[in-house]
């Protein structure tokens, strides 16, 4: 049966089948005013009862390090082999493929250093180019200008991830790339906002950068991070772990549960990110919200702290 | 046919200049007494800036002969008694419609880059982008094609599109606009449409073809009979699937987006990105090939 509170019973029941915790970290871990209340004491907790435990993010702007070090500031212990953040495995996933070539990186400097440590060429981070803002120059005149863009003939990817100066001209080339015969198109995610509680600010997701790409293009991207696959088996298959006794907690059913269904892991949802109460279909009614999915978790929580308050005692 | 509904792009002219035999198929259509209007996506010009490239091209038309989404839109707002701000993602001739109508607008032109200090990590750029000040008058985006498209407009219009009866309209969704013999791709209207809807999780009202907004307007304005109406376009997810909504006759000539390989000739369906459904009810090479058969009439 799916979809339940998660109780005492059903948390030692979890200690006794799964070896391995794997954590999305905005929501479960930490939000924007720091630790999440009793998050720290669960890790600690399973660390102690000798599980493995792993931070699973679709963040693209952070390398490995970066998110061992925002780990450590929080107060989780995490190596930097226990992480996997989605600018490292897009390029792990050019190397497993004997990437030859150079990428249009639409992204940031993180996908740049993650694509260094694999000596692979890469240009197009950071600013490019404002278009002339002179409003006497008309539509037909701009087209003129574009049209003489210049293109590095050695382009054979294109790499897109979170970029704060997405602009006409970085879409115009990505889509131009795209057009030649086997250039690849790679994107870290599709997450459509950053959750913000308590504020009328929307923070606009990667998804953002990844769709304004594709649709000129007329291309679809292979999409590294939640809710495919290929974060997982990467873990996997770097620490050999055995799907039927691991477990994803995360807070967004459309990336962190969908994934975990897809890899026939366990799945326990915290309601301390992007899902509510109100995503679930509790009473038997399904709910229309943005959220609410079809991919339900096995457990859920109001926090992860609660887990940790089960298994305090093992 | 009474009435004939011209696209502009790729049918009467093209980044060369007048296609042949455009300007003289519209002159028989007028010697023969027809209505010729000219109906388009194009939301960087108001009718004025459409009614000089007609003029420029050869193409003789009034500004009430056009339809064009800059001000179909802005006409859309006016009709429905819009009250109060919007906020555009656009670009200046949006602004001169939405002003002919005096309804407010903010948003046109650039707007601040993100700060350029590889230092500056992600989360000290969310805190900085949570203290974006809104304007609490606005109470509808109109997003059309906008050269300055960054995050910061991205934002805004998302983060305006959480209020509550919020309106959200975009001019049209083309992806791209054709580019004959170059490999470089212009993004198309679109791309800024879907950058502002997915964030915000919200669907836009289209304006433009293949919606039916357009020729309704038209259609009002002019008192025009769909039966006795022909459309004629170069791209069949646009042009003709409008067409086939409103009623009209359709002819599809090939000097744009759409090429012989888009057709089901030979009873085979094509699998192109620009193939679909929606068939013309003619074909061919041109529209000047349609003159040279009225030509003698």
């Amino acid at each position: 049966m799916a979809c339940q509170k998660l109780d005492r019973s059903a948390a030692e029941k979890l200690i006794s089948e799964t070896d391995n915790f794997l954590f999305d970290c905005d929501g479960v871990l930490w939000d924007g005013h720091g630790a999440i209340p009793g998050s720290v004491d669960t890790i600690a907790h399973l660390k102690r009862l000798g599980k493995k435990v792993y931070y699973i993010t679709n963040n693209s702007s952070s390398s490995r390090e970066d998110y061992k070090k925002k780990c450590l500031k929080y107060g989780f212990d995490a190596e930097v082999g226990d992480i996997v953040c989605t600018a490292y495995v897009g390029a792990l996933y050019l190397h497993n493929n004997n990437f030859k070539g150079k990428v249009y990186v639409v992204g940031n400097p993180a996908m740049g250093k993650e694509l260094d440590k694999f000596n692979i060429k890469h240009i197009g981070i950071g600013p490019d180019e404002m278009v002339n803002d002179d409003d006497n120059i008309n539509y037909s005149a701009r087209v003129e200008e574009w049209l003489k863009t210049q293109l590095d003939p050695e382009v054979n990817c294109v790499f897109v991830g979170f970029d704060p100066y997405i602009n006409y001209i970085k879409i115009l080339k990505a889509a131009s790339y795209l057009q030649r015969e086997n250039c690849l198109f790679l994107g870290t995610n599709e997450d459509t906002h950053l959750p913000t509680q308590g504020s009328d600010i929307v923070i606009p997701g990667t998804g953002t950068m990844v769709k304004a790409v594709s649709l000129p293009s007329r291309k679809k991207p292979l999409i590294i991070g939640k809710p495919e696959t290929t974060m997982f088996d990467t873990l996997s298959l770097a620490n050999n772990l055995d799907p039927a006794r691991s477990m994803m907690v995360g807070d967004r059913m459309n990336t962190d549960i969908y994934m975990a269904k897809r890899c026939n892991l366990k799945s326990l949802l915290v309601l301390t990110g992007v899902c509510t109460e109100q995503d679930l279909p509790l009473n038997g009614v399904q709910p229309k919200s943005f959220e609410a999915g079809e991919e339900l978790p096995d457990f859920y929580a109001d926090k992860l702290g609660i887990f940790g308050e089960f298994i305090a005692s093992l």
